[in-house]
């Protein structure tokens, strides 16, 4: 996808501004500070799985998809260093290895999709977001009704990682890997 | 090779330098109070070859600095103010880039003398350090006292954070050190009391210093001394013939003490008494909402680019090639340069808040406690630099609500304005005719000639000071002059509060 990294940026804008909005703003509980540059980061974390759109077709095109991936990191990163102008500290310089890792895990797993169909693509991105997004839930609810605690699922999810200031890179960036490595293995299909 | 034997040459010089442990120790020990500031003693050795060391007191969250030269010398002995307390450290540092060389965790002292009304804590210079001992002993239901040569008399305050009281006794007319008039002015000025017994000749002349009030003549156990009011603080002058003829000289010095910590009564007043240790508790108010920060010229300008970047490099690199992977690339490159751009906008500062209280008293003198609150952003440490005579301020690390860090600051000699608005009188626990609790309500309120800010300070006050045996008159003020302001910080004043202690019998 050629204007994937625009999709990107347009997106990020879009919400930053949109969050940058006093009603918006209050309703959220954010300020102009540190809090609206650390809201665009989670959406940023979230909406991965949603703005990267892998290409269909052969090996090749797992290498097109890495360079497109790189360069959505890149957008996303330059709106999210953007609106360092309302903040003191470093958080989105510091977020940005977490989210060369979100993103690396997105494009492997979008991409090994895109490979074996493009059917596959919408149920990955719905894993995806279930995986990045609702472990703290299934923690709550395995608390609640078993008594047994989730947080190990706390290394699986970016958002609760940055929010409990546990990041743990290494799954995201092993499962990415892996996908790639795996979507470069598939066989090319025979014309037939 | 040269540089390699005179990179050999230096770091054996630097590696040469350390603390000596056995002789570097606290001047008051084995007394010392916990939180405050004591004299302390470091001894440097194996300074050959070195032009300048910087010493440095660190404790959580204040770092005092001083540097002292020390070309052609082998050791050094320098006094600088320590914390006592747990984590202060003393270090040394020399060398271009300020390199560590050596540091050390001083040895507390065993005897901890916490603030009592009824016994002070004496620092006691003396020409003759033994008579000064059999004059005015050390006792435990007395005045605690800590011996020292007059010839070493500290020219800063920060020396003497510790004490209560200090007593000179100068029977031989003996010229006092450089600096002592300023930090004499300047222990006053903090509520201090200086006891001069028999002459009182400064090292220095013409020091720009507020004069004290009149003297007042007050007779103690039939022995006459002026007493010269100074701030918050004063000095007591006797004749060393007069306390030489006199039954106990050692009463007669400590009824003298008690005359200044007990506000001129016949006992003590209740509750604890004031000292310069950090309060557990910061009376700043509840920080204000911070500014909005709003987005520059230069922020609209790198999300126009961007977004003309991210557009037009896929159009353009289409033109030229038919993979999509150059044209990646180059988004890859150029959006990096834009986010490092976006590095450099200018950014909010961090804010710190201040509410001040003002002790005056007596002549022109006066002197700030300043509370201050900062974003924990900012500086994890607030560094004063001991040799700057133009900041003479002590902070003290108090504690603090999450997300923030509080220091309390002391300045001696600060320039205050009274607001035109009248005092308020605190006398028996009432002001005017309400409860000291009804008045810090109302004060919070609004209700009262303080600021809802001020409030705060107001309440807090009372409730340590307002017990039996104090009165006091409370005054809005304007914010004084003199103390340190913070230019790498939204710094905002809360308001500040003027106290001047009343004395019985006027």
């Amino acid at each position: 996808m050629r204007f994937n990294a625009l999709i990107v940026a347009v997106c990020l804008l879009a919400v930053g501004g949109l969050v940058a909005l006093q009603p918006v703003r209050e309703a959220l509980g954010l300020a102009l500070d540190d809090s609206l540059q650390l809201a665009l980061i989670h959406a940023e974390l979230a909406m991965a799985p949603l703005l990267f759109l892998p290409v269909l077709g052969t090996r090749h095109s797992v290498l097109s998809n890495l360079t497109t991936g790189a360069a959505c990191w890149a957008a996303a990163a330059a709106v999210v260093l953007l609106f360092s102008f309302a903040s003191m500290g470093d958080l989105g310089w510091e977020s940005r290895s977490l989210s060369a890792a979100v993103w690396l895990a997105c494009v492997g797993t979008l991409s090994l999709a895109a490979r074996v169909g493009s059917s596959w693509v919408g149920r990955t991105r719905v894993a995806l977001l279930c995986l990045f997004g609702l472990p703290p839930l299934w923690h709550y609810l395995m608390l609640e009704y078993s008594g047994v605690s989730g947080a190990r699922m706390k290394s699986l999810s970016p958002n609760w990682g940055l929010a409990t200031h546990e990041l743990t890179l290494w799954p995201l960036i092993a499962l990415g890997l892996l996908c790639i490595g795996v979507a470069v293995a598939i066989p090319n299909r025979e014309r037939a | 090779m040269r540089l390699l034997l005179l990179l050999c040459l230096f770091g054996s010089i630097l590696t040469a330098q350390t603390i000596d442990t056995e002789k570097s120790r606290f001047m008051g020990s084995p007394n010392g109070r916990t939180g405050s500031y004591a004299p302390f003693r470091v001894v440097v050795e194996g300074l050959g070859g070195t032009d300048s060391i910087i010493l440095r007191s660190v404790s959580g969250g204040v770092v005092l600095e001083k540097q002292v030269a020390v070309a052609g010398v082998e050791t050094a002995e320098v006094v600088i103010p320590v914390l006592v307390a747990d984590d202060a450290v003393v270090s040394v540092s020399s060398g271009p880039g300020d390199a560590l060389v050596d540091e050390y965790r001083p040895k507390l002292p065993l005897r901890r003398i916490e603030p009592d009304y009824a016994r002070p804590y004496v620092a006691v210079f003396s020409t003759d350090p033994l008579y000064a001992r059999g004059v005015l002993p050390s006792a435990p239901n007395s005045a605690i006292c800590d011996y020292f040569e007059l010839s070493e008399f500290f020219g800063d305050w920060r020396l003497l954070d510790a004490y209560d009281v200090v007593v000179i006794f100068n029977p031989s007319d003996l010229r006092l050190p450089p600096g002592s008039q300023r930090a004499i002015a300047e222990f006053c000025s903090l509520g201090g009391a200086c006891l001069i017994v028999g002459s009182f000749r400064l090292g220095e002349k013409a020091v720009d210093l507020p004069p004290p009030a009149e003297p007042t003549i007050i007779n103690f156990r039939d022995v006459q001394a002026q007493r010269f009011g100074y701030g918050p603080g004063a000095i007591y002058r006797f004749g060393a013939e007069d306390l030489r003829r006199s039954r106990s000289a050692q009463l007669v010095l400590v009824d003298a003490m008690l005359d200044h910590t007990w506000y001129g009564a016949d006992r003590a007043p209740a509750g604890k008494p004031e000292s310069r240790l950090a309060p557990q508790r910061t009376p700043t108010p509840t920080p204000l909402p911070p500014d909005d920060a709003s987005p520059t010229p230069f922020f609209w300008a790198l999300g126009g680019g961007l977004l003309l970047l991210c557009g037009l490099v896929p159009i353009v690199a289409g033109r030229i090639s038919k993979r999509t992977w150059p044209a990646q690339i180059l988004l890859l490159v150029g959006c990096s340069g834009i986010g490092a751009l976006a590095l450099i906008q200018t950014r909010p500062l961090a804010t710190v808040e201040a509410s001040a209280l003002v002790r005056l008293g007596e002549g022109g003198a006066a002197s700030a406690r300043m509370f201050v609150i900062a974003e924990e952003g900012w500086h994890d440490a607030i560094k004063v630099k001991l040799d700057d005579a133009s900041d003479r301020s002590l902070p003290r690390r108090m504690p603090s609500e999450p997300g923030w860090r509080a220091w309390v600051i002391d300045t001696p000699l600060v320039g205050v304005t009274k607001s035109e608005l009248e005092s308020i009188e605190m006398a028996f626990g009432m002001v005017g005719d309400v409860s000291f609790r009804d008045f810090g309500a109302q004060a919070r309120r609004g209700e009262t000639e303080f600021s809802t800010s001020e409030a705060f300070l107001v309440e807090w006050w009372l409730e340590a000071n307002a017990y039996r045996g104090r009165r006091a008159a409370l005054d809005p003020m304007e914010w004084p002059t003199g103390l340190p302001r913070y230019e790498d910080a939204r710094f905002v004043t809360r308001g500040a509060m003027g106290v001047t202690s009343r004395r019985e019998g006027g």
